[in-house]
């Protein structure tokens, strides 16, 4: 019952995530025509750049929604399946995909405006999703070891 | 695998079902289908002393080894 309710918090939570994450990608388009006009000489950067954001953003809801279904699953009891251990390995995957995107933007921005703070930003975005992947990876040969102990468990009569 | 198991054999000889062999030792039908399946990873000490005292045999009667 206790887990029942602290993982209906932690549903809660995720769909609060998405929602933020949808609130930013939105805020992300008047923030542009902003930094557009403030920096005329870089304007022509504000669509690929509002494009990169946002697809960093929709990895972010990807990795929302596959923690989602982990949850959903756990709520079931089928926590320690092979099912759940292939969510939580597609999570740390999910947990690399941003990284081109985040190269490109990298790259973009160095080749187009000297010594920009987004770079920095983009960093540690990149440690971050390094981070969270090999955490993901851990998490995932754990549960990896935990199923495979349980179906030998199940298998000795 | 290499080891087989010969339950049927001795449940034939022994003119009994796996399901009288399950009410008889207390072991689920489906672990002692997995068992006759030769499903099973591995057997304890004690499933197989009291097979081997129902059905009226040695482990050597239930277990067989077999080159692949």
């Amino acid at each position: 019952m206790k887990n029942k309710v602290m993982s209906s918090i932690v549903m809660f939570g995720l769909c609060v995530a998405a929602v933020v994450v949808v609130l930013i990608g939105a805020f992300l388009v008047p923030l542009s025509y902003e930094t557009a006009e403030a920096n005329p000489t870089i304007a022509f950067m504000r669509v690929p750049v509002l494009i990169m954001g946002w697809l960093i953003l929709a990895c972010v809801i990807a990795l929302l929604v596959v923690a989602f279904l982990l949850l959903l699953r756990i709520n079931k009891g089928n926590i320690f399946e092979q099912k759940s251990v292939n969510l939580l390995k597609s999570m740390a995957v999910i947990s690399l995909t941003p990284i081109p995107v985040l190269a490109t933007l990298f790259f973009y921005t160095k080749a187009n405006v000297g010594g920009s703070i987004t770079n920095f930003w983009v960093v540690v975005g990149v440690m971050a999703s390094v981070i969270v992947s090999i955490f993901f990876f851990l998490l995932a040969s754990l549960f990896q070891k935990a199923v495979d102990y349980k179906n030998e468990n199940e298998l000795t009569i | 695998m290499a080891i087989i198991v010969n339950l049927d054999v001795e449940l034939a000889k022994q003119k009994m079902t796996l399901t009288e062999l399950s009410e008889k030792v207390g072991i689920t039908l489906s672990n002692l289908s997995i068992l006759k399946t030769g499903k099973a990873r591995a057997i304890r000490f004690d499933t197989l002393n009291t097979i081997c005292a129902v059905l009226q045999c040695q482990p050597g009667d239930l277990l067989e080894f077999r080159e692949d």
